[in-house]
Formats: C-alpha cells, sequence, structure tokens
C-alpha cells in the first residue's frame, strides 16, 4: 500500500468507527478500591468517570491507582 | 509486601539471536507486550527487554513499497539483539512492592523484570502492584476491624492509641486512606464491616 493510499484510507475513518461503544464507567463517589477491583477483572488500564447524568467527568486509569498507593505509602511512613 | 510473593514466575522468555518475527509471535500468542531477552545455558541471565513497541518501531511502516514477502524476509532477519533494550531496570525478590510501583510509575516503564543474584526469577507488573494494594488494603481493613472492636470491648487498653490501625506490615495507615475505608470513623459504635 503506498502512502497516499494509507492517508486517504484513514481520513474516511473517524473515531466512532474504532470505538468501543458499551463502556463500563464509574462515579466519583466510587471507592478507589472498587474500581481497582474492576480493573482487575475486565483487565482494562483506564476507566471513564461519569456524573449523575452519564456526562463525563474525568478519567481513572491504573496508573492513578499505583500514585495513591505509593502516595498512601509514603504518607503511612512520616505519619 | 514483597516482590517475590506477587511477581509472575511463569515467563516467556527470548533470546539474543531470536528472529523479530518469532518474538512477535510469542508476543501475540500469549498476549503480552513485553518479553525479557535472556542468555546464557542452565541459568537465565537477563540482558534486555524487547517490547511490542520495540517492534513496530523496528518494523516496515504500514505505508512501506515493500512485497509482503520483503517484509517477511526482514522480520525474519532481524535479531532481538539489535532493538532490545540493554540499561533494563529491574528489582529484587526482596523489595517491597510499593518500590515496584514506584519504578513502573517514574521511568515509565510497563514490565519490571525480578532478578535475583543476575538470574531471571520473574516480572511484575501494574496489575501486579494493583494486586498488592488491593490485598494489603482488604487485610488492613479486616484487621482495623477486629482491633476496632477490641477497643469497643476494653476501651481503657486502647485510650492511650491515638488511630488504632495498623498493617499486618506493621506500617501505619495515613489518615486519608483510613478515613476512605472506614467512612464512618473510628468513633462509630457499629460498623457495617463483617469479617
Amino acid at each position: 500500500m503506498a502512502e497516499h493510499e494509507l492517508t486517504y484510507l484513514l481520513e474516511k475513518l473517524h473515531v466512532r468507527d474504532m470505538m468501543t461503544p458499551e463502556v463500563v464507567t464509574v462515579c466519583g463517589t466510587t471507592p478507589l478500591m472498587e474500581a481497582g477491583q474492576i480493573f482487575l477483572q475486565k483487565k482494562f488500564g483506564c476507566l471513564p468517570v461519569v456524573h449523575d447524568n452519564n456526562t463525563l467527568a474525568g478519567i481513572i486509569t491504573v496508573t492513578d491507582l499505583s500514585r495513591a498507593s505509593i502516595a498512601q505509602h509514603e504518607a503511612g511512613r512520616t505519619g | 509486601m514483597r516482590v517475590r510473593s506477587m511477581m509472575q514466575t511463569q515467563i516467556i522468555t527470548a533470546t539474543p539471536e531470536m528472529s523479530l518475527a518469532e518474538v512477535q509471535r510469542l508476543m501475540r500468542d500469549n498476549h503480552i507486550r513485553h518479553i525479557p531477552v535472556v542468555s546464557g545455558t542452565g541459568y537465565q541471565r537477563l540482558v534486555g527487554m524487547i517490547t511490542d513497541r520495540d517492534i513496530h518501531e523496528a518494523a516496515p511502516s504500514p505505508a512501506t513499497t515493500l512485497t509482503r514477502g520483503e517484509i517477511a524476509y526482514q522480520m525474519n532477519t532481524i535479531a532481538v539483539k539489535t532493538c532490545m533494550t540493554r540499561a533494563v531496570v529491574d528489582i529484587g525478590p526482596e523489595a517491597e512492592m510499593v518500590q515496584a510501583a514506584r519504578l513502573l510509575v517514574q521511568r515509565r516503564i510497563g514490565c519490571l523484570p525480578v532478578v535475583d543474584h543476575g538470574t531471571l526469577v520473574g516480572v511484575v507488573t501494574e496489575m501486579d502492584c494493583l494486586r498488592a494494594f488491593l490485598e494489603t488494603a482488604r487485610d488492613t481493613e479486616r484487621e482495623e476491624h477486629s482491633a476496632r472492636r477490641a477497643s469497643q470491648r476494653r476501651p481503657d487498653l486502647y485510650a492511650d492509641v491515638p488511630g488504632i490501625h495498623h498493617s499486618h506490615l506493621g506500617e501505619r495507615l495515613s489518615p486519608p486512606l483510613a478515613e476512605r475505608m472506614s467512612p464512618q470513623g473510628t468513633d462509630t459504635p457499629h460498623s457495617t464491616f463483617t469479617n
């Protein structure tokens, strides 16, 4: 495939063509540990966080949880 | 919690002489993205790491003018040693899991090889760290709960203890997570947690 052919094909595609439409979500009040369980069970690396009306509030990643556990450990050492 | 107890020990490895095509097959068949590269007979001396990204960068671009056969030839002849990472960040089996998590986050790597006296003995990923974190939190919650019940039975014995949350590692939980894990606080006479 030539470069211009590939570019042409990619230009025809939109995000909606490739995205996962059925999404597992959490809300801001979901316990962190519950989000952690979802990551482990579903093998996800990232979860969208939604408001009560299902609008997007943010995203949470496995790395965010890692950071939380490190921060927790450090706070526990000095506290 | 130590790395030894949480690491994956059934590891797929590659050798420096293996072709990229072989490694690509190993990754696809085992649904993995990182493979430690080892050499030596009898023991597994870690010499590098190869990731799906290394292969992607070494492979011809999708817009290449090479034919299918030429691409296959190239992937079959390029050796792992030419595109693996040699300066590998590793960790010992007796290190704490939080140290592994710190390395994974700070160095932005997805997989940390566990090396004991020069020999590869396992790998840990962020998912293993998450598992360790959740298990520690669950243990702490249980112990906190039983400590709370003990303090309710004999408040006099616990009068001097400011926060009765001790994990089994002997480390004290800092207030933020302790509060989140016991939303009613330690003063509440009845807890919703049951063992």
